[in-house]
């Protein structure tokens, strides 16, 4: 069934509703310092991870 | 396009995994691009690996909450969460065809010659019960007496991991072959068995275990990269569904969740161009090379 115009324009607008989110996601992230911490994991090796230990 | 598309799937195996000085430094790559969100599975436990698996981490964050919120610091997974999100509601599932490393390997793996056959679509659900499950609820919910999860995807079902990470790391160290138990031989059979599949079925663990696909998925109607379909100019001939990897109904769900949007229905098969790709509004139509005979044996996605 062919979706009406009305439908089709809120379609477009998610995609910058949802990268507005996710943008606030991500900064909140940087700001309370999640990167340093994502950074010091991926720098080790998880052996659990990986099936090891 | 193909040719491309299979380029550029190499492109990112190497950009992701581009640290090939580690049988010099025996051990994996600990520079600052490890900061960065890989966009498909890519374990970053690989010796090679340059940036950090969404999954791998998120879980990580998650299994560790209690503990990093006792001691002061908000580490939830907003920035790896954010990282996910941006990459889904702008490409979806379009990083699943064009830049995943385990899609790649599944790709060429389905080349070999053999009996094809197709995936239970009830099958297709299990992604999205391990997206919770193994990587949001269980670490999370799961916990020790210190309060520690376990990272539940890695630990018990990722063969990337296993691939890139659990064999290369036992033949570079021997030191630590005698952990190796029950453990990693349960790991080896869960890799083996997927390689397998992917053997005879195409892309069978994107189609019903991968988390990552699953949540790229539910961007697929959303995201910035769309498939749009004119039924005007359809003749049904059926060309669309016999060369996609994935067995989607195109014509009937061109933003389907399933769909990797490695766009061979639009550059492969459509003669009549009632397919065309649609980025942030602006179409592109793709005329194909050489349309798809009706006789084609339906070798990608065999029907279920």
């Amino acid at each position: 069934m062919p979706l009406s115009t009305e439908t089709t324009d809120r379609l477009r607008r998610t995609p910058l509703g949802l990268l507005i989110v996710f943008l606030t996601l991500f900064l909140l992230g940087v700001a309370l310092d999640e990167p340093l911490r994502v950074l010091e994991q991926a720098r080790s090796i998880c052996l659990e991870c990986i099936g090891i230990g | 396009m193909e040719t491309l598309r299979k380029w550029i799937q190499v492109l990112w195996f190497f950009l992701t995994n581009g640290f090939w000085g580690f049988p010099v430094s025996g051990t994996l790559y600990q520079g600052p691009l490890k900061v960065l969100c890989s966009p498909g599975l890519n374990c970053y436990s690989c010796p090679a690996a340059t940036t950090f698996c969404p999954i791998g981490s998120l879980q990580q964050l998650l299994m560790g909450v209690r503990l990093s919120l006792q001691a002061g610091q908000i580490y939830v997974g907003t920035y790896v969460l954010g990282c996910m999100g941006l990459l889904g509601a702008l490409f979806g599932r379009f990083i699943c065809g064009w830049a995943c490393p385990f899609g790649l390997l599944q790709e060429w793996l389905h080349r070999i010659p053999s009996p094809k056959y197709g995936v239970p679509r009830v099958l297709r659900w299990g992604k999205y019960l391990v997206l919770l499950l193994m990587v949001v609820v269980l670490p999370l919910v799961v916990v020790d007496s210190f309060g520690m999860g376990k990272p539940w995807f890695c630990k018990f079902l990722c063969p990337a991991g296993t691939l890139e990470a659990g064999v290369p790391m036992l033949l570079l160290s021997p030191d630590l072959r005698p952990a190796a138990g029950l453990l990693y031989l349960h790991k080896l059979i869960v890799l083996v068995a997927v390689l397998l599949w992917s053997v005879v079925s195409s892309r069978p663990f994107c189609r019903t275990l991968c988390p990552l696909g699953a949540f790229y998925g539910l961007f697929n109607r959303f995201s910035l990269i769309q498939l749009k379909f004119n039924a005007d100019t359809c003749t049904k001939c059926g060309a669309c569904r016999r060369v996609c990897p994935v067995d989607i109904r195109v014509e009937q769900t061109p933003n389907s969740a399933e769909c990797i949007r490695c766009l061979r229905c639009c550059t492969e098969a459509c003669p009549t161009g009632a397919l065309t790709l649609d980025i942030a509004g602006f179409g592109v139509r793709m005329t194909p090379s050489a349309p798809a005979s009706s006789d084609e044996p339906m070798q990608q996605g065999a029907r279920s």
